[in-house]
């Protein structure tokens, strides 16, 4: 079974960064795929506090963001 | 992150809050730099919304901030035009924006400001804020959610360019010909201004370091309730003492237990303050970030910029907003409405989640 994907594209600020969060207390590796650049910062400077490493990669206009567990 | 970008927010503060000093030197409201709450007001006066002869000017700073954010976000590509989400919403949470800060009279920055030029009054409201994020977030944490903005048309994104343009026009004719309108006021705050070169030019800067470093008076006691985040608080303390050097090294830092253009009521410094970092909460950002993200073309943004200027209307047409002899009848009874609101919206918009499954 892959990772799962979460789409936090078009959510205002700060629903990506909960949706992460939610995601990361169940302890699987996952996706998030968000659409603004405030939302990859925010959710890069929260991964970052918690010590947990992610890829930032582009996807068409969006962003995908992988979190290792 | 490199230790400058760590520390961006801080710097982009400190300018700020000196920036503050500068204009009301020159000639701004005492402790009223920057508000964007004041500003929005002042401009709904100017366009006719509300008449109340003293509070009535095209805010220039507004209209340089309008030229700073837009073109660094189109320079940074940060420009991505998109909406849909609950824009009736966002008016009336505007709207209930501008009663919560017309009720404290200033919105987060002028609430900084007021404490740097030494008026004590502004404590209540600081305090308020996070009150009303404490709010805002139980409901996030909870499902609130008021849908997700898709992409418009790249066309979409002139509109507020358009409406902003044409505000510059109307303040340029109001100087070269001293149209009647818009109407300025010639007593009171409103007639009390910096240069509108200095002001525009000013603003400018405000407009690029306010989106490059995302500042949110909103957002920073948010990030730290929830992710115990301090990037954004960061940039309300460089705020602070940015304003406190400026406003002592320019002699005006005026220690008062209520200071100009402010009153002394505790309970609704707080309750104002509290509405609007609620309202402010469930739009997503700050008045001041509404309006650096409607020229990251969201539209939505625009929405809740358009509600602001609606509810400066009908708060000073119906007598709601606070002065400096206090708060009117209307006043608390709009107050208690606005919380009334905000609540619904709130609860409503987190039973959404609980019932509609699938699309979060």
């Amino acid at each position: 079974m892959s990772a799962p994907v979460i789409d936090c594209r078009g959510l205002s600020c700060p629903l990506p960064v909960i949706r992460v969060k939610e995601e990361l207390d169940k302890g699987q590796p996952f996706s998030v795929i968000v659409d603004a650049s405030v939302a990859v910062e925010n959710i890069s400077r929260f991964l970052g506090y918690r010590g947990v490493s992610f890829i930032v990669t582009p996807r068409g206009a969006d962003r995908l963001i992988e979190v290792g567990s | 992150m490199s230790l400058l970008r760590k520390n961006l927010v801080l710097l982009g503060g400190l300018l700020v809050g000196v920036m503050g000093a500068v204009l009301v030197k020159y000639g701004n409201p005492a402790n009223m730099g920057l508000c964007f709450v004041c500003f929005y007001r002042d401009i709904a006066g100017a366009l006719g919304l509300h008449h109340n002869a003293l509070v009535q000017y095209l805010r220039p700073e507004i209209l340089g901030i309008f030229l700073g954010s837009f073109f660094s976000a189109l320079t940074f590509r940060d420009f991505n035009p998109r909406g849909g989400s609950n824009p009736a919403i966002r008016f009336i949470l505007g709207i209930l924006i501008m009663v919560g800060g017309l009720i404290f009279l200033g919105c987060p920055i002028r609430a900084i400001y007021r404490l740097a030029g030494g008026d004590l009054s502004a404590v209540g409201g600081l305090l308020g804020i996070p009150f009303g994020a404490y709010l805002g977030l139980f409901f996030l944490t909870r499902g609130y959610n008021l849908g997700k903005a898709r992409p418009l048309p790249r066309w979409v994104a002139l509109i507020p360019v358009g409406f902003f343009v044409i505000l510059l026009i109307l303040l340029l004719i109001k100087i070269e010909w001293q149209t009647p309108y818009p109407y300025f006021s010639v007593k009171g705050p409103g007639s009390m201004h910096a240069p509108a070169l200095l002001s525009l030019g000013l603003g400018v800067v405000a407009g690029v370091l306010f989106q490059r470093t995302r500042l949110c008076l909103a957002g920073g006691f948010r990030d730290i309730f929830l992710f115990n985040d301090q990037y954004l608080l960061k940039g309300f303390l460089g705020i602070l003492l940015g304003a406190l050097v400026a406003n002592a090294a320019l002699g005006l830092f005026k220690p008062a237990v209520v200071g100009p253009v402010a009153h002394g009521n505790f309970v609704a410094n707080f309750l104002g303050m509290g509405l609007l970092g609620f309202a402010a909460i469930l739009l997503g950002g700050c008045p001041m970030r509404q309006m650096v993200m409607t020229w990251e073309a969201n539209f939505d943004s625009f929405i809740a910029i358009l509600g602001m200027l609606a509810g400066a209307g009908l708060t000073h047409s119906l007598g709601l907003a606070a002065s400096p002899a206090g708060v009117t009848m209307g006043g608390w009874a709009a107050l208690a409405l606005g919380y009334a609101a905000a609540f619904a919206i709130a609860y409503g918009f987190s039973l959404i989640r609980a019932t509609v499954k699938g699309e979060a």
